[in-house]
């Protein structure tokens, strides 16, 4: 061969090679060198359950080396998503040779559901590969989990507690190695019978946890908790939930009901079928103050509906407007001490119950500080925040102190009543009591009538401190159109301290949860709980089957000192380059199962990174 | 290579089973621009790899225009695998070694290596072909692609070579071995058969030189028609540029050689045989010592020149004969030699050539011609900058470039190109066999069929063109015939290329075996099930959703796509015929799709299905021996043909033919009496105040019926006929009086409380038509819905037939097919809905389970989960 093919031959290679290597394909950031690590144990049925850890160990690696040489450490936000569906966990196609097509039907052949994961995403700022997926923890073999809330916050030695809302299975992991995870226990729905649906989780001092059932018994009928008390529900899905006490190992060690020996109103707290002590009992919030001996628990919705007519919409006395508060000086007997029903708002009405104020109590937070008794709660459809002084009382006093319509003109200058039907989720005061962060996700357009246009969603900041600091004898009250609009004229009202929009141009894409970033870097490397926290994660997903579906994108959110909220650009996807993390996607670090629904998110570190 | 090529390709399959080939037709398949960009990928491929046969096939230097076909179809697949790659279709591996290979063989065009990457590119050809097939389908798709990509490589030779490019003389590289001459003799012979066998005109060729005009021979330029010298590609002698001598005219050879005397004054007559300075410096050709004798021993002048003396200057061929005994031949050679050709001027003629045959009448010339070599050998210049320019491949002293050369020919072209032709034919007439169409209709009349036929018949034409080219009236439309040859080759594996997106369709019907199949009704695609193939009442399920009730010509409300897994909706007015009289497709309560019950007489040969306008056939042949009744026409009928689709996704390609179930209400399964025992034993120690019991009188029922009452009497617990609060309510009919049950019951309970003792179904009941009308139920089951085994069979099945639900009864008759295991002791299992529908007014409806559809959910919308350990006295 001549020299002069030779380099032309030589040219042409590298161009090739080149041109291949440089240009990257539309297929999502390819995950090499995996190692898959699993870790099992034997479910109270006597089989295996099982995490299993996908770990990117040269970016792991990598980064820790970067961030050590700038006296840092590495910091994750634990992200617990479910595959999308099994449309979209059909085995891909194969990666072929050019021109080849894969046969259609392989996908027939092993098309089934991709597992649900714990997605590890470096939270660490200032990191080489802030914003990258490095590990994904898929568990098994349940699969269609519909992973949902863990609890609200992390501390370091705490274990996560994630659950299942159709598998009824909570998991307990083991993060003490992140990036790696591993399974510490599970509870299976065979060890809570009298509750189903598992929402959300308190982590105790002592590691155990509480945690939301918010379905009926799994058989219907009688069930009998652990203190021999009994209540009739109608099963699975149904009424009335109730609250479990999770060991570290997912042993159940106490089931408590929520429904109280009385029957509740029975035209607020519809239940299907029908009970013979009707029960609003269906908890989904839950926040605990172990130092008051109390515990707090919001009432959201029989977590299941029969449509028998699929033109017309279920009752909306199936959103339930109560809070329970608990006392838990016995952590082993909880006992509900009060069923709190929200008031009505100025805008409720008898025409149109689905929205008025009270509706859907989806979430609660308690005050922080020990001289602080007071709770918040929220509601979904009522757009709106309640507020209560004592939770210690026999008869809590709840008052709504703020309607979310004054905050989405913010979010959303395009519509003025963006209150109702906002679809408010996440809840949280701040550690030290000053502020309430709460995400909602907007109104579907048409929700409130055909002319209705809908609102975008996002992320809003009050500033609570008078209102708090007011005590009992707080003076806030939303009773008037302008307060409704405006905010509470009362002195101690909350006010607006930061408002972020999440997919502004969008309707309905907003946020449902989020989480706050206690974690702050010392000078000595390591990480601190701190009380004043700059960083915000939200998730944009609530729970398909609702219709609620979001894009699935997980977002950071800054705090300025003012309170002012807006969005980390910095915190971009790894494959488009765009800010948020996109859970849709074709490939992670277990494969290419594509699309995943991020529920609920934390900021961890690896034990030994925090002190 | 191999090895590579296996890994990147991943796996390939073949699918015969019956319901894969519906899932393949009703699936979404491969998108246009996948199917376009393969048949392009494909076909440049074969271009490629044909350019790189007829280039090692050949022995002088490729025609320009085949270097330009090679260039253009490398650059078709290398732009074709980038978009392959940036589409995310193929691996960066894949892609790269795809682009390499068709790279090289235009590179590698004029070298003796060309072969290396015509073979790698045929078998990335051969396995893309392949792709979809595995097994035997995979080696037919394999042998047919080689045996295509050398068809078109030799028609490509053909056509560019044409009547009138003629191997003449071929010059060898200098070889050290003196006993190479043998070897090139024998070569000479094979050439020599070439000439015949590549329908070159032979009485041209044999004919007498002594009659031709040797002015007009002389007088034609070499461009026109190339004479002299072929050269043997990669050798130290390509030199060989020197060896074209006798081109243009004999007084422009004169001048040209004169010239370049001129400007080589230090121009030595020795040569080495070392290093490309020296092959350059050697190798003046004496192209035309035509007259050589058989007999002639080649020359040596000296110890050295003995050592190169080996190399031999292709003589013989009819062209070189018929040039090289010309006075503008002889003329040409000096010139040549002046013009710096590198090559030995060696000349042996070898015993049996045309022109050795003809030398004795020709001595006079070959004389001179001789006289003439030596001089020219004396004269050469080694290592002059002339001669080393064209050995780089510059134009020689007629500004002729090498690559403007005709090439030679060396192989039996025309017999390997008709046997690489009818390979390929018999390998694409054995993939019907193998793959598919199963009959003479869906040969005739669907598109796989018709172009699979395209794929035996068009290789097929294009050997009998090759064929053609041996006959009389062939040679004089020779390169028309090879270029249609070509085309037709490259049709052909075009065609079969493109039978990978196209459904296969089903197995023929036989009488006794449930028929599943995929239906084109006007552009919408069905599954249809026919069952028991026999005469008399058969079940058809059909496709789809939104039939009308039994009884209604009003459709029911379709579910809406991506609505808790609906199926689509179905054509409209439905019917089915079996030349009886149409049959109205209708829902069946506690199941889904469309069901008729049609009685079809012995000897019907197909059903017609009908919507409108259009209609479309199914092939049936239900034989003539009744069968036993069965329960497919009755109430129990949808479960019975879930539990036959259950055993058909549950064949695969390489799995036995596992025999169709009976229908599961025929009898009560041990395994189920089990499960009731002591589902019922579980309802008795839970409290409730009485059971109301449910049940048909199918079989099964009746026997499950027997069971639940003497569990229930041995706990105590009375049965009533009533609902209740406190009762519990026992299910153990079949899917319709079940659904009916439920529904009543959920009304009820909506009113008053009801059945708070909970809902209890048997475990065939857990399908979502029954299950998804109560509010929450209880059942005991030998499998987990979450486990993989059930996933499996669930997803299959809805991707076989959209719109059939998964069943207990299917799913072990899957377990059954599929040699499956299910837990050893039943567990309880309950059933929910479990959503909270966020809607606040009818316009949000359309909006619920946006995101979540599972067309494979065993409870669209809810969920099974266990909710017992296992239950005691199993």
């Amino acid at each position: 061969m001549s020299l002069r093919r030779k380099l032309l031959l030589g040219g042409l290679a590298v161009a090739v090679v080149g041109g291949v290597v440089a240009v990257p394909a539309t297929s999502d950031t390819a995950y090499a060198d995996i190692q898959a690590v699993r870790s099992s144990l034997t479910g109270a049925d006597g089989k295996d359950y099982w995490v299993e850890n996908h770990v990117d160990t040269d970016a792991v690696d990598s980064t820790r080396e970067a961030l050590a040489d700038e006296g840092k450490r590495p910091e994750y936000l634990v992200v617990w998503a479910g595959d999308e569906n099994v449309a979209d966990t059909v085995v891909p196609d194969v990666k072929n040779l050019p021109g080849s097509l894969a046969n259609t039907t392989e996908k027939v052949r092993n098309a089934l559901p991709g597992p649900d994961f714990m997605a590890v995403v470096d939270a660490t700022q200032g990191s080489p590969t802030y914003g990258k997926v490095v590990n994904t923890a898929t568990v098994g073999p349940l699969v269609e989990n519909e992973p949902h809330h863990m609890q609200y916050s992390w501390r370091k030695g705490d274990k996560i507690y994630a659950g299942g809302l159709y598998s009824a299975a909570t998991y307990v992991f083991d993060v003490a190695k992140l990036p790696a995870l591993s399974l510490s226990g599970i509870s299976l729905p065979s060890q809570t019978l009298c509750g189903s649906v598992p929402d959300a989780y308190w982590v105790l001092d002592d590691g155990t946890a509480y945690g939301t059932y918010m379905g009926g018994p799994v058989v219907p009928g009688p069930c009998t908790y652990t203190n021999g008390e009994v209540r009739t529900g109608n099963g699975f899905a149904g009424t009335p939930g109730e609250v479990v006490r999770i060991g570290e190992d997912g042993k159940n060690l106490v089931e408590a009901p929520a429904a109280t020996t009385t029957a509740e109103d029975p035209k607020q707290c519809l239940d299907m079928p029908s009970l013979g002590k009707p029960s609003c009992a269906n908890p989904h919030g839950i926040q605990v103050r172990e130092d008051l001996n109390a515990m707090v628990t919001s009432d959201y919705a029989e977590p299941r509906t029969i449509i028998l007519d699929p033109v017309k919409a279920p009752s909306p006395y199936l959103r339930r407007p109560t809070v329970r508060t608990w006392d838990i000086s016995d952590l082993n007997h909880p006992k509900v001490k009060a069923v709190s029903y929200l008031p009505e708002g100025p805008r409720s009405s008898a025409t149109d119950p689905l929205h008025n104020e009270n509706r859907a109590v989806m979430e609660t937070t308690v005050t922080n500080l020990p001289g602080h008794k007071g709770a918040f709660a929220m509601t979904m459809q009522g757009g709106a925040i309640f507020y209560t002084p004592d939770i210690t009382s026999n008869e809590p006093v709840w008052k709504e102190v703020f309607d979310n319509t004054a905050a989405m003109k913010l979010i959303d200058p395009a519509v003025t009543n963006g209150g109702p039907s906002d679809n408010g989720g996440w809840l949280q005061t701040s550690p030290d009591d000053t502020k309430l962060y709460h995400a909602v996700i907007g109104r579907k357009p048409g929700a409130l009538g055909k002319d209705d246009p809908g609102t975008a969603g996002g992320v809003f900041t009050l500033d609570i401190s008078q209102l708090v600091d007011a005590g009992d004898d707080f003076d806030c009250s939303i009773e008037t159109k302008d307060e409704i609009e405006n905010g509470g004229a009362g002195a101690d009202c909350p006010s607006v301290l930061g408002h972020v929009a999440i997919n502004p141009g969008a309707k309905a894409s907003g946020p449902h949860w989020g989480a706050l970033d206690n974690l702050e870097i010392g000078e000595d490397g390591f990480y601190h709980e701190t009380d004043q926290p700059t960083r915000i994660a939200t998730a944009n997903y609530f729970v398909a089957r609702t219709g609620l579906d979001g894009d699935h994108r997980v977002c950071i959110v800054d705090q300025a000192e003012d309170g002012a909220l807006s969005l980390d650009e910095g915190f971009r996807d790894e494959n488009s380059g765009q800010p948020c993390i996109n859970f849709n996607r074709k490939s992670w670090p277990h494969g290419a199962f594509g699309n995943a629904k991020p529920h609920s998110m934390l900021f961890v570190a690896a034990d030994d990174d925090v002190k | 290579m191999p090895a590579l090529l296996v890994v990147t390709a991943g796996p390939a399959h073949a699918d015969t089973s019956d319901a894969l080939r519906v899932a393949a037709q009703l699936g979404p398949g491969h998108g246009p621009a996948a199917v376009l960009l393969r048949l392009v990928l494909l076909v440049a491929l074969t271009l490629t790899a044909g350019a790189g046969v007829a280039a090692a096939v050949s022995r002088g230097a490729p025609p320009r225009r085949l270097s330009v076909l090679a260039w253009a179809a490398a650059a078709v697949v290398v732009v074709g695998a980038e978009v392959t790659h940036l589409t995310g279709a193929s691996t960066m591996t894949g892609t790269i070694v795809a682009a390499m290979c068709a790279l090289a063989v235009p590179v590698l065009l004029t070298s003796r290596w060309v072969g290396a990457p015509t073979v790698a590119t045929t078998l990335l050809l051969a396995v893309g072909l392949g792709s979809v097939h595995t097994g035997g389908a995979f080696v037919l798709d394999v042998i047919y692609a080689v045996g295509a990509a050398a068809l078109v490589g030799l028609s490509i030779l053909g056509v560019l070579t044409g009547p009138s490019t003629r191997p003449a003389i071929s010059v060898r590289p200098p070889r050290v071995d003196g006993d190479d001459d043998h070897d090139d003799t024998a070569d000479e012979n094979d050439d020599q058969d070439d000439d015949n066998d590549d329908g070159v005109p032979r009485d041209r060729a044999s004919e007498p030189v002594s009659r031709r005009a040797p002015a007009r021979r002389a007088g034609m330029r070499a461009t026109e028609r190339p004479v002299a010298v072929g050269v043997r590609r990669g050798s130290a002698v390509p030199a060989t540029d020197g060896g074209t001598t006798a081109t243009g005219s004999a007084r422009a050879a004169r001048d040209r050689s004169r010239d370049a005397a001129l400007r080589r004054p230090g121009a030595r007559a020795d040569a080495r045989v070392d290093g490309p300075a020296g092959a350059a410096s050697r190798g003046r050709v004496a192209t035309n010592a035509t007259g050589a004798r058989p007999e002639e021993k080649p020359l040596h002048r000296n110890g050295a020149d003995r050592h190169r003396s080996t190399v031999t200057n292709r003589v013989g061929t009819r062209e070189s004969a018929r040039t090289g005994t010309g006075p503008a031949a002889r003329a040409a050679t000096p010139g040549t030699a002046r013009t710096g050709s590198r090559e030995a001027t060696r000349s042996v003629a070898r015993p049996g050539s045309a022109a050795a045959d003809r030398a004795p009448a020709r001595a006079a010339d070959r004389a001179t011609a001789r006289a003439d070599l030596d001089a020219a050998s004396r004269r050469r210049a080694t290592g002059s900058r002339a001669g080393r320019g064209t050995a780089a491949g510059g134009p020689d002293a007629t500004g002729t470039r090498r690559a403007d050369r005709a090439p030679q020919v060396r192989l039996p072209v025309r017999r390997i190109a008709i046997a690489a032709g009818s390979v390929t034919t018999a390998a694409g007439l054995l993939q019907l066999f193998v793959s598919g169409p199963a009959t003479l209709d869906d040969l005739l009349a669907t598109p796989y069929g018709l172009v699979a036929s395209a794929g035996v018949l068009l290789p097929a034409v294009a050997t009998v063109l090759w064929a053609l080219t041996g006959s009389r009236a062939g040679r004089a439309r020779i390169v028309e015939l090879k270029r249609f040859a070509a085309v037709a080759v490259g049709a052909g594996l075009a065609a079969v290329a493109t039978l990978a997106a196209l459904p296969v369709p089903a197995p023929g019907a036989a009488p006794g075996e449930p028929l599943l199949r995929a239906v084109d009704l006007g552009g919408t695609q069905l599954a249809v099930l026919v069952a028991p193939m026999r005469p008399g009442p058969n079940l058809v399920q059909v496709s789809g959703s939104g039939y009308p009730a039994p009884g209604s010509t009003v459709a029911t409300p379709a579910a809406p796509a991506g609505h808790h897994g609906g199926a689509p909706a179905g054509p409209a007015g439905l019917t089915v015929d079996a030349g009886t009289g149409p049959v109205t497709v209708t829902t069946r309560d506690g199941a889904t799709g469309g069901w008729a019950v049609v009685d079809i007489p012995a000897g019907t040969e197909r059903l017609t299905l009908r919507s409108g306008p259009v209609d479309a056939a199914v092939p049936v042949d239900v034989g003539t021996g009744v069968g036993a009744p069965t329960a497919l026409g009755g109430a129990d009928g949808p479960e019975c043909a879930s539990a036959l689709l259950g055993t058909f996704v549950a064949r695969t390609a390489a799995g036995a033919e596992s025999p169709m179930p009976s229908c599961p209400s025929d009898v009560l399964a041990d395994g189920d009496a089990v499960s009731l025992r002591a589902m019922t034993n579980f309802v008795g120690e839970h409290g409730v105040a009485a059971i109301r019991l449910m049940s048909d009188d199918s079989p099964r029922s009746v026997a499950a019926a027997a069971v639940v009452r003497d569990e229930a009497a041995r706990h105590d617990v009375p049965l009533v006929d009533a609902p209740g609060s406190d009762v519990a309510l026992v299910v153990v009919g079949g899917w319709a009086q079940a659904a009916d049950t439920l529904r009543t019951a959920t009304l009820l309970a909506g009113e008053r409380p009801t059945y708070l003792g909970g809902t209890f179904l048997a475990p065939w009941l857990l399908t979502p038509s029954v299950v998804t009308q109560a509010q929450s139920s209880v059942l005991p089951l030998e499998f987990s819905p979450q486990d993989t085994g059930p996933q499996q069979y669930a997803a299959a099945l809805a991707a076989t037939f959209p719109g059939a639900a998964p069943s207990a009864s299917g799913y072990l008759a899957w377990v059954v097919a599929t040699r499956s295991a299910t837990d050893d002791r039943p567990r309880l299992y309950g059933a929910a809905p479990v959503d909270v529908p966020m809607m606040s007014g009818p316009g949000d409806m359309a909006d619920m389970g946006h995101g979540a559809v599972n067309p494979a959910a065993w409870f669209p919308g809810g969920t099974v989960v266990p909710v017992t350990g296992p239950l005691a006295g199993t």
